[in-house]
């Protein structure tokens, strides 16, 4: 009876020991890492890449996902591994042989950590618009193929009309109080370029942004994400009075809601948050 | 040197001092305005009369308020590391606005300054319940209080933080890392009125805080009544803290270092490092919010992180002449 037990123990560490042949593939980051041939478990670890890893046609791989992950609609169904410092007890009990994660977001020890148990971590790269199809090829590949559609799908919808000639100077708010804003080099600044707008925010990140270079150089219109500023708190700035006023896109009512998850969250839904953008421009430009 | 003598002279360099650094912070932007623009521009006149005044106001009264209950602290313990921070009450400030930040109170307009204010009473009246025993409160005790209740505070923040999601995680640590971006008169008001309150409360009882720095048997036996005493300090110290961390998040550094410098360069004697400690440290917030919002400009830094790096190199100078 001793003999099962024995064998049992024996292949759970060679396991353990001997990394499986597969390949070594190049990251979002320009690491190496190396990945089995066939991936047949990922968990993912940022809602954008959960996105990202379905569109390049491996949604029935997606065997685990973080906590804020939400789309497409059958991830709901899926085991969460936590937010931000995910759970390796979690992560370990799906048997991934990949984690997916994106460039922000994770604690840098996750690395070592899922070294640790054996299982390689691949990161994404989406800071620019431009990053976000070739992530989606580069999936695609790393999953055996697919994806190509839709990546040439998302370059044809984000360059199809390129609307330029617009000297409209956007900004986007993520929050008023402090005042955070989207500044230069990022996929939210190329969208709304992509748009034909030009980001009023000239430095780059997203920075807590000074009210008197608000002040002094103001937007022509704002946009701010509908689901994260509560509407009380939108409502306030528009109120008599308010500082905000001084600002003529909120004192005459160029404040618009975009929705969060589409042009906030670098996924392949990006062409919705770019379409949303532009016929916001567009409508202000008619009026 | 005598008490008055020290503490004319002392009032005359710092108020020339809180004068030059007002000027600077109300001269001195994101946006470079002139003479001229003042006059003849209307987004000039709000950029410098609605952002940058009511802003230069607030960090003063925030010194004010930081550095005179941190003197007043280290006088009712006795002890030179007492400080809002180390006592709880600026965490019990912060946790409450991470608490309501996590739970949606946030939301709210004001709701997270509200929060600040509860927690810092709430810290007040635990620290001081702790504290007191048979009556009288215990300083080790007061201080070992403190120490518990910072603990359960940051694990509370710790907790409340890592439950919110993404972006309200951004906001909520800037707020607790103090800004001043986005002061609003009723902040100056709110921070004023209390500002007012407890200088004219410390004021009022200086002389037997001054007694009690002596030790409490000494005080006693020159009929102060001492447990009165610690409690009214105790109370509009922490009152006072409240109001400044609900309007501009932590600041910190300020009520342990200010007090410490007044009494390097100047005196022992509470009655004059109460006064000197309030104008150095509106000095010392005003010019740090000052750097706060230049030196990356536009885009803003945490204030607390440079109290810290204004008042460290200061301070040990300070240490290194008198030692």
């Amino acid at each position: 009876m001793r003999l099962p037990f024995a064998l049992l123990l024996c292949g759970l560490i060679s396991q353990g020991c001997s990394p499986q042949e597969g390949l070594t593939v190049i990251d979002g980051l320009g690491r190496e890492v190396q990945v089995p041939e066939r991936i047949e478990r990922v968990v993912t670890l940022a809602p954008n890449v959960t996105e990202l890893v379905a569109a390049a046609g491996a949604l029935d791989r997606i065997v685990g996902v973080d906590s804020e992950s939400d789309y497409p609609p059958p991830i709901g169904r899926l085991p969460k591994v936590g937010h931000l410092h995910p759970s390796l007890e979690a992560i370990a009990a799906l048997r991934p042989d990949l984690v997916i994660a994106s460039t922000s977001g994770n604690p840098p020890s996750l690395e070592g950590s899922l070294a640790a148990l054996g299982v390689p971590l691949y990161v994404v790269r989406t800071e620019r618009l431009d990053d976000i199809p070739s992530a989606i090829r580069s999936l695609g590949e790393l999953f055996g193929g697919g994806g190509e559609d839709v990546a040439a799908q998302l370059e044809r919808d984000l360059t199809a009309s390129p609307r330029s000639g617009r000297s409209v100077r956007v900004l986007l708010m993520l929050w008023p109080d402090p005042l955070f804003v989207a500044g230069r080099e990022t996929f939210v600044s190329d969208l709304i370029e992509r748009a034909g707008g030009t980001n009023a925010v000239a430095m780059s990140g997203w920075p807590a942004y000074s009210l008197e270079a608000l002040v002094e150089e103001p937007p022509d219109v704002i946009l701010y994400p509908e689901d994260a500023i509560p509407s009380e708190v939108i409502a306030e700035l528009g109120a008599e009075g308010s500082l905000w006023n001084r600002v003529p896109a909120i004192r005459n009512g160029k404040l618009h809601p975009i929705p969060d998850d589409l042009v906030l969250r670098p996924g392949p839904r990006v062409a919705e948050g770019l379409a949303a953008i532009d016929r916001i421009l567009k409508m202000e430009e008619e009026r | 040197m005598s008490s008055r003598g020290a503490l004319t002279r002392g009032l005359l360099v710092l108020a020339v001092l809180l004068l030059l650094s007002a000027a600077a912070g109300l001269w001195i932007g994101a946006v470079d305005l002139s003479f001229e623009d003042v006059s003849s521009r209307e987004t000039a006149r709000v950029i410098l009369l609605q952002l940058r005044l009511p802003r230069v106001l607030l960090a003063g009264l925030i010194g004010i308020v930081l550095a005179s209950a941190g003197a007043t602290f280290q006088t009712l313990l006795r002890n030179p590391l007492a400080d809002p921070f180390i006592l709880g009450v600026s965490g019990g400030a912060a946790c409450g606005a991470a608490v309501a930040t996590a739970v949606g109170i946030g939301a709210f307009p004001g709701g997270v300054e509200i929060a600040a204010f509860a927690g810092a009473l709430l810290a007040t009246v635990l620290v001081v319940a702790i504290a007191q025993r048979h009556g009288s409160i215990d300083s080790m005790r007061l201080i070992l209080a403190g120490l518990v209740l910072n603990a359960f505070f940051s694990a509370t923040i710790l907790l409340s933080l890592s439950m919110i999601r993404g972006s309200d995680l951004t906001r909520a640590v800037h707020w607790m890392m103090g800004s001043l971006s986005g002061t609003t008169w009723s902040d100056v008001a709110v921070v004023g009125v209390a500002a007012l309150v407890s200088m004219l409360v410390f004021l009022l009882i200086a002389g037997d805080l001054r007694m009690l720095s002596f030790g409490e048997e000494d005080a006693r036996s020159r009929g102060v009544a001492t447990e009165r005493i610690k409690l009214i300090g105790f109370l509009t110290a922490s009152l006072a803290v409240g109001a400044a961390v609900s309007a501009s998040g932590i600041i910190g550094f300020v009520g342990l270092i200010v007090p410490h410098a007044v009494r390097l360069i100047w005196k022992r004697d509470y009655r004059v490092i109460l006064p000197l400690s309030a104008l150095a440290g509106a000095c010392l917030v005003i010019l740090a919010d000052l750097a706060a919002r230049t030196i990356n400009a536009p885009a803003e830094l945490p204030i607390g992180a440079l109290t810290a790096l204004l008042g460290v190199p200061f301070f040990l100078l300070l240490l290194r002449r008198s030692s």
